[in-house]
């Protein structure tokens, strides 16, 4: 990376994170003097924005090429009190906790005190849904059964398509103007409310084009100002571009990656989306531009790298709003999971991968940022070039980028109804989601504790940590005569919860319609125009809620246990499993390395235990999917945990898996960690035994060390895992190629590092069966290796 | 299956994801038994042919469920350790069923023709995507000809690409019989002269060489893996003869060079076999390095640790 890069990517990294109080200072505000005012609350949310835009501070740093943020400065972060108010005491929290702290100044506590939480106590979104829920949502969730995603940050978890590189807002402005002008007030029932909304979208892009002009008048400022003649005529070069996009289309390739920033910036500034917002395919929007201005020779690829690692030091520049509680447990992390896609399917469905595929890849490697992420989305008809670039990149040990199957998404998708070309179009965003970029709001509403549910089974609707009734009563567990009798107690107990847990979702989703509407937002996913309908209200042309699962590989095992030991094997019985269960293995370790090695287990391509994670897997789809959600879409699952299964793990007892009370649960659709110790080939079988095309994405993580893609036939056979995993409709995979640093853990744990694979000396061997002067030795070789 | 073949072997281990015993991803399946005695064997519960128990100190947790268990009173198990009368050991593998943390391990199922290939066949989609295949080893694997020979019909007849990996010192009809049934031969040398490879192997070479000499004369595609053993065969003699060696090979695809480990030793240990403690000193000599840029300058494509 060249000297500016290098020195926007260092102030990107270096900068600790920061709150801002000016966002909630200039909403508070912009409240107070509408308080009273007759406005609805699309008008009210446009003007929001529309003041925000207009006031909020705006600088250009040293050397930068794109221009904007959502905080004052890089690395601070506003916050959303409409949504959700920190009081003092989080914002001391924040300051002061070891890992992933905020600074907050006296000023802005001062601010906080005086201003905001005076005004803001009461009003909120989160105080407004804990409000309304029911009592049984609210044991269940204080129980770890499930959590709420939108307590404290708005619905997002969406991806753009390609419409404001060829429309421009002007373009958007007026398709506005001409569904205004279509509106039939003689009969639509609903024809002031869409005019309203119209109006609030057209307010929006007026917003984010004056804010794009406040910049081009700074640049201009600042180039008269400049001494350096090269700094100059870049900040000319700046205001040019600011003075165009995003209102038009973009010329050149420079004004389309500006005129995603502002995008960006503006869905970011409205509300605290969830994952923020996706570029989406990247390389496909952006590649007009790179081709045009390659053939014409005005642009170089050194140019096209530069200008593309600035913008990827703004995704970085861009902490995650901090939150609390539950949430901030389940999401400890600055990452904001905006992620970018390569290579898939172009709309006609032939390989898309195209030279801004590997840009963006080489960006990546170069810049090694904690976002954005960017992921390969693989398809049968990419080259193994693409292919084998990524897996070079993951090689370097960050787990980036990840892998998706296109030919997975697309029937997903199509199954889920969605025509075969918006399928083509779409991707993933946030973690592994599958959507119709552009298209969709598709809403990941909350994770599911699957194990927590056996647990409550397995007590008959208490709650054995707090000793209260938080489920149904099913049975007591000693009464179960078969292994179908406890299932069907299990199924009962999870059908209960999910029919909480959705009850609570629609009232959400109620809220956020009514009270917080995003005309923003609503402005770039189509058919909100069309409709005259906001995101939250319907008014996107596709609409899916979906609840993740989490822990299968915990629950699977569990289950395991106790058919092969309780009812089959009769090693021991079901009274006696609970009282170990509840002594958490305490002086029955014997029985422990029993659930843990004499059971099956899945992971390891074996019919006895994935069989239970196929009935699992099928009880949770039932219960979960074709629900209808509140804007006239329909529920769908997800089976990935971001962090949360250590939170989830926290608050879950001891499991008949050989868990410990505390521990993490299993993540993703991976197995248990450790315990599959029949190699990857045998974890792909056993994973790929799910009908991953019926989830909107399931998440796999696989750990390799850094022996195994030391060379290109390393490579390529990791490349033929992920292309077989693909044929066998595996939706996604990605690779933890590990350190010494892990391996000192293996060593210190080495039940939870069972699984890991090392190349010894003439072959490759799980690490944990090595005696401890060989794992020394590797250990010595893979330190070696970090040093070169 | 269409057909049942009721042939049994004696396998002691099956290896999924197997990436470095010929190309592609590979199951490599082990046959147990074989005539050498190589002190350095990191596969000594591949060398008796019979089923033997072996015992993981690593894995286990003493807490005595095996001693219990035994009726032949043959494991004591105490806070140092467990110690195992092989004297009295029946095999009944009472031990190896209740040990909770797989500690006690049987190494040598008796498997049939048809279960092998079931578990070979689960792979086939990685095989068929990476150009992978089975891959035979041991032990030695042509010690169980008419096994092999039913596996490796069974094989070619489900299209599955076939390697076996063998010390060449076997029965020359048997094994240029079974030759054209393989797609590729992976074959170590280890010593160059008879007497020291009579001494540690407890074999002669002859029989292994001229094996490798009909071997190439059948254009059977091969791959030449040579264990490097400190102060054994890491002197300039013996690089200079393997170099040679390989460089004369027609059919010879690549040079695997194994650096030496010591692993084998917990294994000697929970086999309660003796342990030769032979400490295997470098002679001083960069022999890793030398061999490789002698095959190299014969264009001959080598891969260390193989």
């Amino acid at each position: 990376m060249n000297k500016r890069i290098a020195a926007l990517r260092k102030q990107s990294v270096e900068t600790q994170p920061t709150i801002s109080p000016q966002r909630a200072v200039l909403m508070t505000q912009f409240y107070k003097s509408t308080e009273g005012k007759l406005l609805s609350p699309v008008m009210r949310r446009a003007l929001a924005f529309q003041y925000l835009m207009e006031n909020k501070t705006i600088r250009i740093e040293d050397g930068e090429l794109i221009v904007g943020e959502r905080g004052s400065r890089p690395r601070v972060t506003p916050t959303y009190p409409e949504i959700c108010c920190h009081t003092l005491e989080e914002l001391d929290v924040l300051n002061s906790r070891e890992k992933v702290a905020y600074t907050v100044d006296d000023k802005t506590k001062e601010i906080y005190e005086d201003m905001i939480i005076p005004y803001w106590y009461g009003k909120t979104i989160r105080e407004k849904i804990f409000d309304e829920m029911t009592g049984q949502w609210l044991a269940a969730y204080h129980a770890g059964i499930f959590t709420e995603f939108m307590e404290q940050r708005a619905p997002g978890h969406t991806a753009l398509d390609d419409t404001i590189y060829k429309k421009g807002l002007l373009g958007l402005l007026q398709e506005i103007q001409h569904e205004l002008e279509q509106l039939d007030y003689l009969t639509d029932r609903t024809a002031y409310e869409k005019r309203d909304q119209l109006h609030g979208m057209a307010i929006c892009a007026g917003a984010i084009i004056h804010y794009a002009e406040r910049y081009s008048k700074l640049a201009t400022q600042m180039a008269q100002q400049a001494d350096d003649p090269f700094r100059r005529q870049e900040l000319e070069t700046i205001a040019e571009i600011c003075q165009r996009v995003p209102a038009n289309p973009p010329q050149s390739f420079w004004e389309a990656l500006q005129a995603y920033w502002f995008i960006h910036v503006g869905v970011i500034t409205e509300l605290n989306t969830w994952d923020a917002i996706s570029p989406g395919r990247l390389d496909q929007h952006l590649f007009p531009f790179y081709q045009a201005e390659r053939s014409a020779g005005s642009l170089s690829g050194e140019q096209a790298k530069e200008l593309l690692s600035a913008l990827f030091i703004k995704f970085n520049n861009q902490p995650a709003p901090p939150k609390v509680g539950v949430t901030a447990q389940e999401s400890g992390t600055y990452n904001d999971f905006a992620l970018i896609s390569v290579g898939g399917l172009t709309p006609d469905g032939n390989d898309a991968t195209n030279p801004v595929s590997y840009l963006i890849l080489d960006v990546l490697n170069e810049l090694k940022l904690v976002q954005p992420h960017c992921c390969i989305q693989l398809s049968q008809q990419n080259p193994d070039r693409l292919l084998k670039r990524g897996l070079e990149i993951n090689k370097s040990g960050f787990g980036q980028p990840s892998f998706f199957s296109t030919e997975a998404i697309v029937q997903e998708l199509t199954g889920q109804g969605k025509s075969m070309v918006d399928a083509r179009c779409g991707g993933t965003s946030g973690c592994v989601e599958s959507g119709a970029f552009g298209k969709e709001n598709y809403n990941l509403t909350g994770y599911f504790n699957l194990p927590k549910v056996l647990e409550i089974t397995l007590n008959n609707g208490t709650d054995p940590r707090t000793g209260k009734r938080i489920g149904i009563e099913t049975g007591d567990a000693e009464s179960f005569k078969t292994f179908d009798e406890l299932y069907l107690a299990f199924e009962k107990q999870l059908t209960y919860f999910i029919d909480v847990k959705v009850q609570g979702n629609n009232i959400i989703e109620r809220i956020y319609e009514t009270f917080m509407p995003a005309p923003f937002l609503s402005l770039l996913i189509q058919d909100c125009i069309r409709s005259g309908k906001d995101y939250h209200a319907g008014g996107a042309r596709y609409n899916t809620s979906y609840i993740q699962g989490v822990g299968l590989g915990t629950v699977t095992d569990a289950f395991s246990a106790i058919r092969f030991h309780i009812f089959e094997k009769q090693t021991i019985t079901m009274k006696e499993l609970l009282m170990i269960l509840h002594e958490n293995y305490e002086g029955y370790e014997r029985i422990r390395q029993l659930f843990m090695n004499k059971t099956p287990r899945y992971g390891n391509d074996d019919d006895a235990a994935d069989n239970i994670m196929r009935h699992i897997f099928e009880t949770f789809f039932t219960a979960v999917d074709g629900r209808k959600n509140m804007k006239g879409g329909t529920y769908h699952i997800n089976l990935l945990p971001t962090t949360v299964h250590v939170y989830f793990g926290s608050i879950t007892g001891a499991t008949s898996d050989g868990r410990k009370a505390g521990q993490v649960l299993s993540e993703g659709v991976s197995p248990v960690q450790g315990m599959d110790r029949n190699g990857p080939t045998a974890v792909l079988h056993s994973v790929s035994k799910m009908d991953h095309l019926r989830t909107g994405g399931t998440l796999l993580n696989q750990k390799f060390t850094p022996q195994l893609l030391a060379n290109e036939s390393g490579i390529a056979k990791i490349g033929n895992l992920i292309r077989t995993y693909f044929k066998m409709n595996g939706h996604h995979i990605q690779f933890n190629v590990v350190t010494a640093d892990t391996l000192h853990k293996a060593q210190a744990e080495p039940d939870k590092y069972r699984d890991l694979i090392v190349r010894v000396a003439g072959y490759s061997d799980y690490f944990c069966n090595l005696n401890a002067d060989l794992q020394n030795e590797i250990i010595a070789r893979t330190e070696h290796g970090d040093l070169e | 299956m269409n057909t049942t073949d009721i042939t049994t072997g004696t396998i002691f281990n099956i290896k999924r994801y197997a990436i470095h015993d010929g190309p592609g991803i590979r199951t490599t399946i082990f046959l147990k038994g074989c005539l050498m005695a190589c002190p350095w064997c990191h596969n000594p519960e591949g060398i008796e042919s019979e089923p033997e128990l072996l015992h993981r100190a690593s894995l286990c947790i003493l807490c005595g469920d095996c001693a219990r268990a035994c009726p032949e009173d043959a494991i004591q198990a105490d806070p140092q350790g467990l110690k195992i009368d092989r004297e009295r050991c029946t095999m009944c593998l009472k031990c190896v069923e209740i040990c909770p943390s797989g500690a006690m391990q049987h190494v040598g199922n008796k498997m049939s023709v048809d279960e092998l290939m079931q578990v070979i066949l689960r792979d086939r989609m990685f095989y068929e995507e990476s150009g992978g295949g089975v891959t035979f080893s041991g032990g030695e694997p042509f010690l169980q000809p008419k096994f092999l020979n039913s596996m490796l019909d069974e094989c070619k007849k489900q299209g599955i690409r076939t390697a076996v990996d063998t010390s060449c010192f076997v029965e020359t009809p048997i094994f240029l019989q079974l030759l054209p049934k393989i797609d590729l031969v992976l074959f170590d040398l280890k010593l160059l002269d008879e007497k020291p490879h009579q001494r540690y192997t407890g074999v002669s070479n002859k029989l292994i060489n001229d094996n490798i000499t009909e071997m190439d004369r059948a254009g059977t595609m091969s791959i030449m893996r040579i264990p490097l053993i400190p102060g054994i065969n890491d002197d300039k003699r013996h690089v200079l003869g393997f170099a040679r060696i390989a460089a004369t090979m027609i059919f010879l695809e690549e040079v695997h060079i194994l650096p030496y480990h010591d692993m084998y030793r917990e294994k000697v240990a929970g086999l309660g076999k003796l342990d030769t403690k032979l400490e295997f000193k470098n002679s001083g000599n960069d022999a890793l390095n030398q061999l490789i840029e002698l095959l190299e300058a014969e264009d001959i494509k080598v891969v260390v640790g193989g």
